[in-house]
């Protein structure tokens, strides 16, 4: 919406012109502005570009609603609004299970049970809803090289064994998680920026990324002083990314970081 | 009108009274044109046909002016009601008209004795004050603290670090505002404007349930107000008073602050606004300073106008960013300094021991204090008081210099000293 072109607007060309050669060509740009600023560069009167401004403002507001369209929308969706982790206690305290449309982290020290824990939601978000689960794909983001489709497998046997006692189950299962190998901030980031398309066209319902911290802490001495802001924008960057995605497609993405 | 008013003027008797007002006049009608919000263009296109003060304009008819000078009828219809506006408005005898920005927002300014110009004495602001209600909390401790709970017609600003309770709160404000008036509310809707995605339905569910509860409980069964308010009274009649938005970048939360004029005129029973959090969309990607502190200043305006004008509290959070400085580094808000003015109460959330605390940090009218205060199931509630904890009054914290005793003094941030009395 801030990226909005103001050609598209619906205002004269002429002016629109004029604003480009200031160097505003989006929303973006001309409600930074002041108003003296664009007074000056427009040269138009002052209702006028408060007129404008407010065609600007209107195109980029975000959609207005209630709350209660929005708890009733949840609840009512065919997609549950709590990813239950079949944990009964976790998802008790949790009121239901991981949320839909946000970003959940799990942390802790070294050999805890991250890994584990991510695997087994893999599995589950596969399951049909009514044993539980998303009845989707996953996007296995993977920057330690950490996933095993091994373990993968010895889980749902294990687990579901009832569920996975066919060998196309398991095919039907390995099939649907996707694994994505990243090993620099770079490419994560690119990954991420990219991920739409693959989204939408895997029918992705649950977005694991392990680990947030370890492609950090590679990259980033953070003994050194101005890496730190340059490290924090970028994890900044990446959450902004994924939560903008889980709201969109309304998926619960689970991440995971290191102590 | 006014035109015959000022030529009255020039011919009455220059009695004491109408000397004072005719020199106040004149003055206005030496004001320099180019103190008008005008084009640069129609500015020099003024000057260069010899007019520089409004008593040059003032008498022109507009297909005059704009023959003269060459520019359009409509230009130099703007440029004499600018001018006319002006002259007339600062008339003692006049009040101030509401010309071209005629909508219904102006006559809600005119129901405010500060949304309309004229003066106000500091007795009718002090029975103004006292009869406005305040937005409770349902933190005993914290209302107190407050004076009552969130004031409105001011910006109140809560700090605190991840998951020390600041949504919670905004939640349970945003339930809170709609208590009816005959149990002591606001009875008011609520914008909630959500920036980090934070807001989950099903949790202003829960706090809605158990107000609904709470009301039940301790309404008079004799009182038939209370009973008829209690009747519609519902989880879902809550829900439906919280309008939310969820702003995805800077430009959006730009575009709705502009756009809250509207909004406000079609919603009319808003008493409160919550913008949870300010911070977020500012502090990642954000290379550009001064860009920010202009766009923060502009924003801090823009909500002060709207709180005094339309008479309703705002309620904003802020995240926490560590400050590293001669001694140890301590957590203070972030967006810098001179966000720290735009808010006229400023409360900081924290943790010790195990216990989440409130600190109102800045405050016009009420003493500096913490006060414990805990997130139940069904909102924000008091602490349950054993003998021996109590509210502490904190006036010592400011005034000591930092005791290298207590290791954790860094991580309480009313521990440490003012910004202003750091050695840099």
């Amino acid at each position: 919406m801030a990226l909005r072109k103001i050609q598209r607007l619906g205002i004269e060309p002429p002016i629109v012109e004029r604003l480009n050669k200031h160097g505003i060509f989006t929303c973006q740009d001309l409600l930074s502005k002041t108003k003296l600023e664009l007074l000056r560069m427009t040269g138009m009167t002052d209702s006028r570009l408060t007129a404008i401004l407010l065609v600007a403002s209107r195109a980029c507001v975000p959609r207005q609603t209630t709350a209660l369209c929005m708890y009733d929308r949840a609840g009512s969706e065919e997609l549950p609004a709590f990813f239950r982790t079949s944990l009964t206690q976790l998802d008790h305290v949790l009121h239901g299970g991981l949320p839909v449309g946000t970003i959940s982290e799990i942390a802790g020290p070294p050999g805890c049970g991250k890994t584990q824990f991510c695997i087994m939601l893999s599995v589950l978000a596969t399951l049909p809803v009514a044993m539980g689960g998303l009845d989707g794909a996953v996007a296995y983001i993977d920057t330690e090289s950490a996933f095993s489709a091994e373990r993968l497998v010895e889980v749902a046997r294990c687990r579901f064994p009832n569920h996975f006692s066919q060998d196309e189950a398991f095919v039907a299962l390995t099939s649907r998680v996707h694994v994505y190998l990243e090993s620099t901030c770079r490419s994560l980031l690119a990954r991420l920026q990219n991920f739409e398309e693959d989204l939408i066209t895997k029918g992705i319902r649950l977005v694991i990324l392990d680990s947030v911290a370890s492609l950090v802490r590679k990259e980033f001495d953070s003994s050194l002083q101005g890496n730190m802001v340059e490290r924090t924008n970028l994890l900044s960057k990446q959450a902004a990314i994924l939560k903008y995605l889980a709201e969109s497609f309304s998926i619960p993405t689970f991440q995971n970081s290191k102590l | 009108m006014f035109i015959h008013y000022v030529k009255g003027h020039q011919v009455l008797p220059r009695t004491s009274k109408h000397f004072r007002i005719y020199a106040q006049s004149k003055t206005k009608m030496q004001r320099d044109l180019g103190s008008f919000p005008l084009p640069p263009v129609i500015r020099v296109k003024l000057k260069d046909s010899g007019f520089s003060v409004v008593e040059d304009v003032i008498e022109m008819k507009p297909t005059e002016l704009s023959r003269e000078i060459g520019i359009s009828k409509e230009e130099s219809l703007e440029i004499l009601k600018m001018v006319r506006e002006s002259t007339s408005s600062s008339l003692p005898c006049q009040p101030k008209t509401p010309s071209n920005s005629a909508s219904s927002s102006s006559q809600r300014q005119q129901q405010h004795p500060e949304g309309n110009k004229r003066t106000v004495t500091a007795l009718e602001m002090l029975r103004y004050e006292k009869s406005s209600p305040a937005i409770v909390t349902f933190c005993e401790d914290l209302d107190e603290m407050l004076g009552g709970g969130v004031p409105l017609c001011k910006i109140t600003e809560l700090c605190g670090a991840p998951g020390v309770g600041k949504t919670q709160t905004c939640i349970q404000l945003a339930v809170d505002v709609q208590i009816p008036q005959c149990f002591g509310g606001v009875e008011g809707e609520t914008i909630y404007i959500d920036t980090e995605g934070s807001f989950l339905p099903q949790r202003a569910a829960d706090i809605a349930v158990a107000m609904v509860g709470h009301c039940r409980r301790i309404a008079d069964t004799n009182d038939e107000e209370q009973q008829t308010a209690l009747a519609e009274f519902s989880m879902e009649k809550l829900l439906s008073g919280i309008h939310c938005f969820r702003c995805h970048d800077y430009t959006e939360l730009l575009a709705l602050v502009n756009l809250l004029p509207e909004i406000l005129d079609k919603h009319k029973k808003v008493k409160l606004i919550v913008i949870d959090s300010i911070a977020f969309h500012f502090r990642h990607d954000f290379d550009d300073f001064s860009l920010r502190t202009r766009l923060l200043n502009g924003l801090a305006q823009s909500l002060i106008k709207i709180a005094s004008d339309y008479r309703l509290a705002v309620v904003l959070t802020n995240q926490m960013t560590t400050h590293i400085g001669n001694g140890p580094s301590h957590l203070i808000p972030a967006l810098g300094e001179s966000w720290g003015h735009a808010c006229t109460i400023r409360i900081i959330l924290f943790w010790k021991d195990n216990q989440r605390y409130a600190n109102l940090y800045k405050s016009p009218n009420k003493q500096e204090m913490t006060v414990p205060y805990q997130i139940t199931m069904d909102g924000l509630r008091s602490v349950p008081r054993l003998e021996n904890e109590q509210a502490s009054t904190s006036t010592s914290f400011r005034h000591d210099e930092p005791q290298d005793g207590n290791e954790d003094d860094h991580l309480n941030p009313c521990k440490r000293l003012r910004p202003s009395e750091n050695q840099r």
